[in-house]
């Protein structure tokens, strides 16, 4: 094992978070959540045992002696006895017996461990909020000497410190403090240093309050609990530091007994007697493995963050989303190159599965621009990623319904064929273009990678592609670029190479899933209309996922309206400008300004969507219409033809449609 | 790149005349009369006691003792063992490749079973081979090198003979019995690198195959392999690296010990002989060594984050 504090820090020169980490935002730091982080931990069985465990050592350190029933230097019984019951674990090369020596050696170990960590707290803690809090040339003064002293691992300090002091417990116990403090100063000084810039902090010293107080209240509070959690890994650490040197001779020496020097003189015997090794090592890794388990069990206690595994949903294949039923078969209706039909999707949540997309049914025809439309949270992400299965399972799962594409069903294909069809047939390109590229690779690399998943061509015909590509999505120089990386690019030109990316195998569909939410609204408007000339050169049919009407208004021919994880209303784009007959999509067409006029007034929708576990079991906007009765309330609503090749799902839609009439009239 | 490890050596600078000046100054903690404890105590006769006071320079004040063994240092002169009179350079000269062997066996070891655990682990998070391998890592970060050492001397030396229990072949000498007699040991070192590899790429794995990047390669039609393997496997190694290199460094602490169990003729055994006969100038020319091999682990440590990140190579 290892100075356990370094699974606590935070790797310099890099930008990733591993979830393993400790970090101080996440900690309690209150009495309140340290109460219930204390009824959390007594929760936990795994760490109470552990904590149980280093109980029973604590007592065999003060009462060892007691419950040992022989003088654990006495040498007056036969050598090597055996188990007996006078002799529990047998006895030792010298006639020592085993169980006494092991239980009286319990305070050895512990001792030296408590004593260590006391030590370097004392003087670990102080230098640390000295470098954190004050800075500067004291910090850099500070961190060079940690570094030089953490230059040479733990065990080659303790024991080069441990030998020119000379043999003995007290000499070993101040080379294990000394191999200690570095790490401990970095974490205090890690802690300081980030509770230091928070407001709060900043807020006492504005007020005058003085350092001490600030120190005392503001910042020991905060470093206290990694502190806590890493002062037991590192009491495991001591522990084995101790029994290393006692190992090698240097700590508590004979007779007295410690599990250290116990193994070192069983150890010449091992091939004779290997129970006599046994006994001892298994004590040894016993004590380092349950002040681990406690650290461990202590920092999930006191992460704030609760973790409890979302329920319902099985294991699916990593990289596509599982089908919980298959639905028959059917042919695709005609003339559509894609048919969504009746497609449900579910997730796990810690209450159990919830479902988050009911019943959708679309078709997209060849060539066509099919606009998918409302609010955050009402589905149509989940929606599109579901058509292409790559919602992860779990916590996803597809429930029921058909993805009907090019005279099959995609959901009950294998991964080998779903893989042929992704990037090929049906490419994707995704809200968010500063994450959506991988920052390890280049942009060239991941051009003639999605090329050459697809079509057997040599990377120099790869890259030509890729090159032509990227000049058609309007990219400078684009033969220089295939070596840059994503981070030389701005976000408008990442969402170019994305695009290039989905179109270099010419695909029959592209699903646009927000394609310009994430960037600047003068560029939003370059990438549409990009988007849109690139779909009529490509003769390419296109889902457009948005949350913008006026989007749709300019390059969509027909309409999906979602809300709440159902299609509300579906038409051409021409007919849901003109008659918008859900009272949903007449909110939204309100609530544009461009489309609102200059004489009407621009409303709003009340409320929000609210969250999949409170959808009425009735109408879902029920909530939110202005027009709501108590039909709407009744039960689930179905979605009914109206008008010329219009969908809608409401209850009152030929009413509300007649009552628009008049009043317009 | 190369101004990257130039910039970094440069930082280095201050750590290492620091880790030497501690090195160094290890003889100021030395009890009583420095130059009497190290002849070997009261015992010694005034004769040796006044050669080694001459032989260490502890006559001249204490930086300019300093400087000249920092001078001697540099150009590969680390003074005589008091023990046995031979040059140090040319003890460690013997004894380091016999422990880089077995260290670097160890770290092989730990890179393909961490790297392997992780990876599995990593892509099905809260699955029963997930909680298993979580499990073991437990144990393998819990477990003394020293204390896997012996476990492993008994199952496989003493009960089943497929391996020596101790001693070592050089590989020169005979390649089978080389790699024979460096297994054991180098398992026994290489579970802790193991376990906390496995454990920080298995936490990293996890987060990055959440990550929006690793949905567009599976979009693209990637194979499991390509997105794991490629995609997902390159950024999660960026935190695993950090541990890696702290992991050696305790590493080499343990194969002190773990040498001295398998009487393999190492630095460990080496400094080990020099911490019992309070020979210092061995123990500070091993010290030294590590300080050497601590300053190479770090520039690797760099080095591999510029391949695996590309944007600390411009910063």
């Amino acid at each position: 094992m290892t100075d356990p504090i370094v699974a606590l820090e935070p790797p310099e020169l890099s930008s990733a978070v591993t979830t393993d980490e400790l970090r101080s935002d996440e900690l309690a730091n209150t009495p309140t959540s340290w109460r219930r982080a204390v009824k959390r931990f007594v929760g936990m069985p795994v760490p109470m045992a552990a904590f149980l465990y280093i109980v029973l050592l604590l007592i065999l350190t003060f009462f060892g002696h007691l419950i040992a029933n022989h003088d654990p230097i006495d040498q007056t019984a036969h050598r090597f006895a055996g188990l007996s019951g006078n002799h529990w674990l047998g006895t030792d090369d010298l006639g020592r017996d085993t169980f006494s020596r092991l239980v009286v050696g319990t305070q050895v170990s512990i001792r030296s461990g408590f004593q260590a960590i006391l030590q370097v707290l004392i003087i670990a803690m102080p230098i640390g909020l000295l470098a954190g809090y004050v800075g500067g040339k004291i910090d850099l003064v500070i961190l060079r000497v940690m570094d030089a002293i953490n230059s040479f691992p733990g065990l080659v300090s303790a024991l080069a410190i441990a030998s020119v002091l000379g043999p003995g417990l007290n000499n070993t116990i101040i080379a294990i403090t000394f191999a200690l403090i570095p790490g401990l100063v970095r974490l205090v000084r890690a802690q300081t240093l980030a509770l230091r810039e928070e407001t709060y902090v900043e807020a006492s010293r504005a007020i005058g309050t003085p350092i001490p107080t600030i120190l005392r209240k503001r910042i020991v509070p905060g470093v206290l609990s990694p502190v806590i959690v890493a002062t037991s890994l590192q009491l495991g650490y001591a522990i084995l530091l101790e029994a290393s040197l006692t190992f090698l001779g240097m700590g508590a020496q004979p007779p007295n007994p410690s599990w250290g020097n116990m193994l070192q003189r069983a150890f010449v015997f091992i091939f004779t007697e290997p129970l006599q090794v046994f006994i001892p090592a298994v004590a040894i890794a016993l004590a380092i493995l349950s002040f681990n388990l406690f650290g461990d069990g202590l920092r999930d206690a006191l992460s704030q963050i609760e973790v409890k595994p979302p329920k319902g949903v099985k294991r699916g294949r990593l990289g596509l989303t599982s089908v919980k039923d298959a639905t028959p078969e059917t042919t695709q209706p005609a003339g559509t190159i894609l048919a969504v039909q009746g497609l449900t999707v579910e997730f796990a949540t810690p209450a159990g599965p919830l479902t988050v997309v009911t019943d959708v049914t679309f078709d997209v025809k060849p060539g066509e621009i099919v606009g998918l439309v409302g609010e955050s949270g009402c589905g149509k992400s989940v929606t599109s990623s579901a058509i292409m299965r790559l919602i992860a399972s779990p916590p996803g799962r597809i429930t029921s319904g058909r993805v009907l594409f090019d005279g099959r069903d995609l959901l009950p294909l294998p991964f080998a064929e779903m893989r042929k069809i992704r990037g090929n047939d049906i490419a994707m390109v995704f809200q968010d273009p500063m994450s959506s590229l991988n920052p390890a690779f280049t942009i060239g690399n991941q051009l003639v990678e999605a090329i050459q998943l697809h079509r057997e061509v040599s990377k120099a015909d790869a890259e030509t592609r890729a090159t032509e590509l990227l000049d058609l999505v309007g990219i400078p120089d684009a033969r220089s670029r295939l070596k840059e990386y994503p981070h030389h690019l701005s976000g408008g030109m990442r969402q170019r190479v994305l695009i290039a990316m989905a179109l270099v195998n010419d695909p029959k569909l592209v699903i646009a899933d927000e394609p310009t939410t994430a960037l600047d609204v003068t560029v939003q408007a370059q990438i549409l209309e990009l988007l849109k000339k690139l779909q009529r050169e490509f003769h390419m049919a296109m889902i457009l996922v948005t949350h913008d009407l006026g989007v749709v208004a300019d390059i969509c021919d027909r309409v999906a309206v979602m809300y709440a994880g159902e299609i509300v209303e579906q038409a051409s784009v021409h007919e849901l400008f003109a008659n918008p007959r859900h009272p949903y999509t007449k909110a939204l067409l309100g609530a544009i300004p461009q489309l609102a006029g200059s004489e009407d007034r621009l409303t709003t929708i009340p409320g929000v969507v609210p969250v999949p576990s409170l959808w009425p079991k009735g109408c879902r906007f029920s909530t939110r219409c202005e027009f709501v009765t108590d039909q709407c309330t009744a039960g689930p609503v179905p979605l009914e033809a109206a008008g010329a090749g219009q969908l809608v799902r409401c209850v009152r839609h030929d009413e509300l449609a007649a009552q628009g009439a008049k009043v317009e009239a | 790149m190369a101004h990257l490890i130039l910039r970094r050596l440069v930082a280095l600078v201050p750590t290492m005349l620091l880790a030497t000046f501690a090195v160094f100054g290890l003889i100021t903690l030395v009890p009583g009369d420095a130059a009497q404890t190290l002849a070997g105590g009261d015992n010694a006769t005034p004769e040796r006691v006044a050669e080694v006071r001459k032989e260490m320079g502890l006559d001249k004040p204490f930086l300019v003792q300093y400087w000249n063994w920092l001078k001697g240092a540099s150009h590969g002169d680390l003074g005589k063992s008091l023990a046995s009179g031979n040059k140090i350079t040319t003890e460690l000269r013997q004894a380091l490749p016999v422990s880089a062997s077995i260290v670097l066996a160890a770290v092989i070891l730990g890179l393909l079973f961490g790297v392997s655990a992780g990876v599995l682990a990593g892509m099905r998070p809260g699955s029963r081979l997930d909680r298993s391998l979580v499990g073991a890592t437990t144990l393998g970060i819990a477990i003394p090198s020293f204390v896997a050492a012996m476990v492993l001397i008994l199952l496989f030396a003493v009960q089943r003979r497929w391996f020596p229990a101790i001693g070592f072949t050089k590989f020169s000498d005979s390649p089978l019995q080389w790699l024979k007699s460096v297994t054991l040991p180098a398992i026994a070192l290489s579970l802790g690198v193991a376990a906390s590899i496995a454990r920080q790429i298995r936490a990293a794995l996890a987060d990055v195959l959440g990550s929006a990047y690793i949905r567009t390669a599976w979009a693209k039609g990637g194979s499991t392999g390509r997105v794991v393997g490629k995609h997902a496997l390159k950024n999660a190694a960026i935190p695993a690296v950090t541990v890696f290199a702290l992991q050696v460094g305790s590493l080499l602490g343990g194969a002190l010990i773990v040498e001295n169990i398998f009487a393999i003729p190492g630095l460990g055994t080496y400094v080990l002989r020099g911490v019992l006969a309070l020979d210092l100038p061995v123990i500070q020319g091993v010290a030294l060594m590590f300080v050497l091999i601590n300053v190479v682990l770090s520039l690797l440590v760099d080095i591999s984050y510029g391949y695996l990140n590309p944007k600390v190579r411009v910063s």
